[in-house]
């Protein structure tokens, strides 16, 4: 294990670990859940939930230019003052069950389409102890394995989109209907927010990067934001243009379902869709590795722990997302869950600890700090 | 001495290595049952009778030859309620795993009503291990007999059907539709999946004509003209050929392909359609004097031919309340809050009233003038 003193990254590195904090935990479920949530409105969710996200990750850079601190709980704590225990508590809480839903959802996907008689115990035990492996690297192993992978997967997804998109029949089902009605944009952007969940990954690595600015690291967080809605974009079209809305609505997991069965079977492409397994999995142990990385960094400088004591937190959030996966019910109640109740949670709570905290540090009126601690 | 780092790391990979490749799926051939086709037919008492067709895999390498044609694969029928049971059925009645990852080919037979046979697919589709592509037919029943049909065209392990059914440039009309397009047809109001009837006939394979699924009601089978109307109006059709005699002379035209291109709107209590059909063929033998005149008599007798039978088509659908060329679906997605207020798999038709234009082009090919 190389827990330790934190190295800085690069920018480029820093656009990787952002961009596989989104999305990457949840897209195999995609478009789904925003057909299922937002109806005919789906399109104009998707929308917002975007722009709430990338607004979100701007605010948050803009607060914690207001506070002092090297970590994201450190700048929290020159805010709140104590009151950051709290609402950090229940950032990790809600973080943590987030994972383990995705985690659990993604075993249950695996034993459904690949590995029909094996259980999904293996693949939750695997997935998570792979994460928490790499969570426990020191942050240029873990940003550069980002920085190579995430290319790799984008590409082989780019791959079965190719080969799938020669069945598309319906682009006008992607017609968005006008006017977009309020309630149903709302109750949509509420479900399908766990995909942008980020929990401050930027606001929390940006310290870390090599000759940043806030202007700067704000742009790259940007970027990770615009390239990880144009996956979804290209997902969502490829779905509903293929299998039509209506059956699009009726799979758990559509893209899963497209990779599998819509592409050519014979000449010298056989069974494309063996890539999922592969590259999927290699994005969903990122995801869950940067995600795992953050949250030990804050709690290690929070209780001022010893560089090489963030393994203690590796440890027991690995374990204790991975132990949740057991308590969790069957895949579709768990979709229900995740989208009907913890989504809109995660909407509503990053809304208000965001808005109250940039309030506050506006009203503190506390002098700009520097993006990168000095050593 | 190992490092203690290296050994996790070693132990990580082989439980990787272990867990991901699927040895806990792993059965040796011989208590495998590799299923190719599978066919449904009405029973008694709401049950299904299931034909699934095996390649004789008892076959090695330099016996494949000795095997007649009867021989080549082998079929066990079952009844039970749905696909999962009919599964176990066979696995009882065998003493074999059936394996379904490599299913090519579904024939429902025609006895079954058509929300049965919208069932059956929905229930294949449901099943993770079956792949979404294997191709859907239709025949009299019982379709054991197609299933079964001795032919020498195709040895183990390959299936004739799946040959039959999958060659898209053999036939005038290409019928073929993937599972998952049938599904998701069947899954879409206002959308009907379409099979193509097959019969045994002399040792042969005979695609007779094309069968519509609606979504309640008996398999309605689309009479000749009709039938290639709709391979017009959805663009099925990949070489289709006819000849005609007008005025003394013998015009053949092969080689035809059509491109069609539908506009559809709902209105007040019907649907509007504007279809152009861009029809392409070859001018192949005629006995003329004048073959540029021949060529523009040709055109406009081709043009008719494919206009009467688009025509017929549409009033086919209009006559049975059913729309198996898309054009109502094509209709409802102009309308998103109309697509998401209907659920998945109900029932919406509008009378069609359609403007349908032909454009031909026919070229002159052959040799004689």
């Amino acid at each position: 294990m190389t827990v330790g003193p934190i190295e800085r990254i690069s920018h480029g590195e820093f656009l990787w670990v952002v961009m596989v904090s989104m999305v990457a935990g949840g897209i195999y479920v995609w478009p789904q859940v925003a057909l299922s949530g937002g109806g005919a409105d789906w399109e104009w969710a998707a929308v917002a939930a975007f722009l709430l996200s990338a607004l979100s990750s701007r605010a948050q850079l803009a607060w914690a230019r207001r506070a002092a601190g090297a970590t994201y709980f450190d700048r929290l704590h020159a805010v709140w003052g104590a009151l950051a225990w709290p609402w950090y508590t229940v950032d990790t809480a809600a973080s943590l069950v987030l994972d383990a839903m995705l985690l659990a959802l993604y075993a249950q996907m695996l034993e459904t389409f690949f590995y029909p008689s094996l259980s999904a115990l293996p693949f939750r035990l695997l997935v998570g102890c792979l994460a928490g492996w790499f969570a426990a690297q020191s942050l240029p192993t873990l940003a550069r394995n980002a920085q190579f992978w995430m290319p790799v997967v984008l590409a082989s997804f780019l791959v079965l989109t190719a080969v799938t998109a020669t069945q598309i029949h319906f682009p006008s089902a992607l017609l968005p209907p006008w006017p977009p009605a309020p309630a149903a944009v709302a109750a949509g952007t509420g479900q399908i927010w766990f995909l942008w969940s980020e929990g401050e990954v930027s606001a929390t690595l940006a310290p870390w990067v090599r000759g940043a600015t806030w202007r700067s690291t704000a742009r790259w967080a940007l970027a990770a934001h615009l390239a990880q809605a144009s996956v979804l974009a290209v997902a969502a079209f490829l779905v509903v243009a293929t299998l039509g809305p209506w059956a699009a609505r009726v799979l758990e997991w559509p893209m899963i379902y497209e990779f599998e069965g819509l592409g050519p079977t014979s000449l010298s492409l056989v069974r494309p869709n063996m890539l999922v397994i592969p590259f999927w999995t290699t994005a969903f142990v990122l995801y869950l590795a940067v995600r795992l990385f953050h949250r030990s960094l804050d709690i290690q400088s929070a209780l001022r722990l010893a560089p090489a004591g963030r393994i203690a937190p590796v440890c027991a959030f690995t374990l204790a997302i991975v132990g949740a996966t057991f308590a969790l019910p069957d895949s579709s109640t768990l979709l229900t869950l995740l989208t009907r109740d913890l989504s809109p949670f995660l909407l509503a709570w990053s809304i208000v600890r965001t808005g109250a905290t940039w309030g506050l540090a506006a009203v503190r009126r506390g002098a700009p700090t520097p993006v990168t601690p000095r050593p | 001495m190992i490092p203690a780092r290296a050994a996790a790391g070693m132990g990580t990979l082989l439980a990787v290595a272990l867990a991901a490749a699927g040895c806990g799926d792993a059965h040796p051939i011989e208590s495998r049952a590799i299923v190719l086709a599978v066919g449904a037919d009405a029973g008694r008492g709401g049950e299904l009778v299931w034909t699934f067709i095996f390649p004789n895999v008892t076959a090695s390498a330099s016996s494949i030859t000795n095997l007649t044609p009867a021989t080549q694969v082998y079929s066990t029928h079952v009844r039970a309620a749905d696909f999962a049971s009919a599964v176990e059925a066979v696995q009882d009645r065998l003493s074999r795993q059936p394996y379904l990852g490599d299913l090519q080919v579904l024939v429902l037979g025609l006895s079954l009503p058509a929300q049965r046979a919208r069932a059956v697919v929905a229930d294949l589709q449901q099943q993770a291990l079956v792949p979404s592509n294997f191709l859907v037919a239709a025949s009299p029943s019982p379709t054991g007999h197609l299933l079964t049909l001795p032919t020498a065209q195709e040895i183990v392990p390959r299936y004739f059907l799946t040959t039959f059914l999958a060659c898209h440039w053999c036939r005038a009309f290409d019928w073929r539709m993937p599972a998952w397009e049938w599904w998701s047809r069947s899954e879409s109001p206002g959308a009907a999946p379409v099979a193509p009837v097959l019969v045994a006939e002399d040792g042969d394979v005979v695609n007779t004509g094309v069968a519509v699924y609606p979504s309640a009601g008996p398999v309605l089978v689309m009479p000749p003209d009709a039938g290639a109307g709709l391979a017009y109006l959805t663009s099925r059709v990949t070489r289709d050929s006819f000849s005609f005699s007008s005025e003394g002379t013998t015009y053949t035209v092969t080689r035809v392909t059509a491109r069609t291109r539908c506009s559809c709107r709902l209105t007040g209590d019907g649907l509007v359609a504007d279809v152009a059909v861009r029809v392409h063929g070859q001018l192949a033998a005629m006995v003329s004097e004048n073959s540029t005149a021949a060529a523009v008599r040709a055109r406009m007798l081709v043009s008719r031919y494919v206009l009467e039978r688009v025509l017929a088509a549409l009033a086919w659908a209009n006559a049975h309340r059913v729309d198996p060329a898309d054009l109502t679906e094509k209709a409802i997605l102009r309308a998103p809050r109309l697509t998401y207020a209907l659920a998945p798999g109900s029932e919406y038709f509008r009378p069609i009233a359609a403007r349908v234009r032909v454009a031909t082009v026919v070229e002159t090919a052959g040799i004689s003038r």
